[in-house]
């Protein structure tokens, strides 16, 4: 229990909602309206102002330090270091906490994108439902399947009689048509 | 000591008066209702009913005056006498055949003989393996996918009706049949002869069919069918030998032709047409559903009954000069409680089967012709 957290203070969410989109507030990619929610609770959280400047001096300094380049077959060689490197079994370094995960969903089931998502969810289902395919009811039985195979003999037979006729025609013209009717009532 | 109340007694009838004036509402209401889903369903009044007609356009109680027969296009002899060689070529000869319908496409050997006799061994999917055959007296239709055979006994003089109402059609100048150039297909000279249904108004007519017959053996080498639409479908050799070449012998027009062991399935041979469908009714013990609309031209030609224990069926045919399209009607033998009763919305396929209401009976209706989309469903949807 302790391990989980130190002093077994909970974090205030807010905090933590905050600081997972420092990097976007610096960085100038935040829509107005979450700029002026982080803002505002900076203005409230001395500490969340606090880290927010330790981080934006950690990037400056990081900006002023001398670039270096890499050799030219750095690539090659990393990957030929990798390739020797034995296989582990994956760690998941990257596991969040249960309350993690929830801070993420809240943040997403804002009301507008919850209301849009699920409009955008209604209009699928209608959308799906107008366009569905024919009912069970129109797949031949074998009853009514044996009806239409009799009529399509006598027919075809019919036909044979006609010298005008074209025998093969007419049982390729049937058999399409019987192929797409095999839905069909 | 009682004293009558007029008030109180009033009110009482008033109660049963509306009351019953409530009932009287309720029970015509409920009639009207039902008079309406009667309606619906039925859509129509009982309309016209059709009478059998031979298959050429009528008036003045069946003759044509003289302006109309003086109008009338005329056939070329020559055509004529070539259209009927091709019925029956005067060699023998295995071709290589394909048949187009759409973007569908079949092959098939054809062999024929002298004698009338035609085989076809279908030899590309879906009818691989497939075998039709056609022999005076003899009908044979063989499934591979279901190893039956459909057999058809054909008594005499059938197919040669077949033939004199072609003729008779040609005479009457409501089919014209005329050439229209020349080609060669597969190696042989052949004759284009057209084939056009009489239209008022229209000289040239309505082209139901070309046909490239090689005039010296009478072979039908490619084959077109049309209807108001346009191409319906195309047959053509692709290639041929005549004569004793082909190796045709009779055996390969008999049942012995068939795969050892196939089932055989005997069908009503085909019979003369019942003169009325009232007629067809009686035999068949069931009331028919008759299309209320036909497209221009067409008319009842035939109804037969085909027998059978306990589901008799009948067909209606409806012919435009050559052109024909069928209508089965049979009980349905499937209990209808879950089926979805009446015509399907789209009509856009060669062959439709639904169930439909008939008075007390539900028939199982098949439609198979080529007619476009919009004439079926109105068809259809005309049913009473």
């Amino acid at each position: 229990m302790q391990s989980k957290n130190l002093y077994n203070i909970q974090p205030d969410p807010a905090c933590v909602k905050t600081e997972m989109l420092f990097h976007e507030y610096i960085d100038g990619t935040l829509s107005a309206r979450r700029i002026f929610d982080v803002e505002k609770h900076l203005t409230a959280c001395p500490a969340c102002s606090s880290q927010l400047q330790t981080l934006r001096d950690t990037l400056q300094m990081a900006k002023e330090l001398p670039r270096l380049d890499t050799s030219n077959d750095f690539m090659a060689q990393l990957h030929a270091r990798l390739d020797t490197l034995p296989s582990e079994p994956s760690q998941n370094n990257h596991a969040f906490s249960l309350n993690d995960v929830w801070l993420r969903l809240t943040s997403l089931l804002r009301p507008v994108p919850a209301l849009g998502a699920s409009l955008a969810v209604a209009v699928l289902l209608m959308f799906t439902l107008m366009h569905r395919p024919a009912p069970a009811a129109h797949t031949l039985s074998a009853a009514a399947s044996a009806q239409v195979h009799q009529a399509v003999a006598q027919h075809l037979m019919q036909d044979a009689l006609d010298p005008l006729s074209d025998p093969a025609a007419d049982q390729l013209a049937i058999n399409s048509s019987q192929s797409a009717q095999g839905t069909a009532n | 000591m009682h004293m009558f109340n007029p008030q109180q007694k009033l009110s009482l009838q008033g109660k049963r008066i509306i009351a019953a004036v409530g009932l009287l509402i309720l029970l015509a209401s409920l009639l009207s209702s039902t008079a309406a889903i009667c309606k619906a369903q039925h859509g129509r009044k009982a309309g016209r009913t059709l009478h059998l007609r031979p298959a050429y356009p009528r008036s003045n109680n069946g003759r044509l005056n003289f302006n109309q027969r003086k109008n009338l296009p005329k056939s070329s002899p020559k055509a004529v006498q070539l259209l009927f060689r091709s019925f029956r070529p005067t060699v023998p000869f295995r071709a290589d055949q394909r048949t187009q319908v759409g973007s569908k496409v079949s092959e098939q050997i054809l062999e024929s003989a002298p004698n009338g006799k035609t085989r076809r061994d279908f030899i590309s999917p879906p009818f691989n393996g497939d075998i039709l055959i056609t022999a005076p007296g003899l009908y044979v239709s063989y499934t591979a996918r279901s190893h039956r055979a459909n057999v058809a006994l054909w008594p005499k003089g059938v197919r040669v009706q077949q033939v004199l109402h072609i003729r008779n059609l040609i005479r009457r100048h409501i089919l014209t049949v005329t050439q229209t150039g020349q080609e060669t297909i597969a190696g042989m000279p052949c004759v284009i002869l057209k084939l056009a249904l009489y239209q008022q108004g229209n000289p040239q007519g309505l082209t139901q069919g070309k046909f490239w017959v090689n005039p010296q053996t009478g072979i039908l080498m490619r084959y077109e069918r049309w209807n108001s639409s346009g191409i319906v479908s195309i047959s053509y050799i692709t290639s041929i030998t005549t004569g004793a070449g082909a190796h045709i012998t009779n055996q390969d027009f008999t049942m012995r032709a068939l795969p050892a062991d196939a089932a055989i399935v005997p069908l009503p041979g085909p019979q003369r047409s019942l003169a009325s469908i009232q007629q067809a009714e009686t035999e068949a013990h069931f009331n028919t559903l008759q299309p209320s609309f036909l497209p221009g031209g067409y008319q009842l030609t035939g109804v037969w009954v085909f027998p059978h224990r306990r589901f008799p069926s009948i067909l209606l045919r409806f012919s435009k000069g050559i052109n024909h399209f069928s209508l089965y009607e049979q009980v349905a033998r499937e209990k209808p409680f879950w089926k979805k009763i009446g015509p399907p919305p789209h009509a856009r396929r060669n062959l439709i089967s639904w169930l439909q209401r008939s008075g007390t009976q539900t028939l199982r209706i098949t439609y198979i012709g080529h007619l476009p989309p919009h004439q079926i469903e109105l068809i259809i949807h005309s049913l009473h």
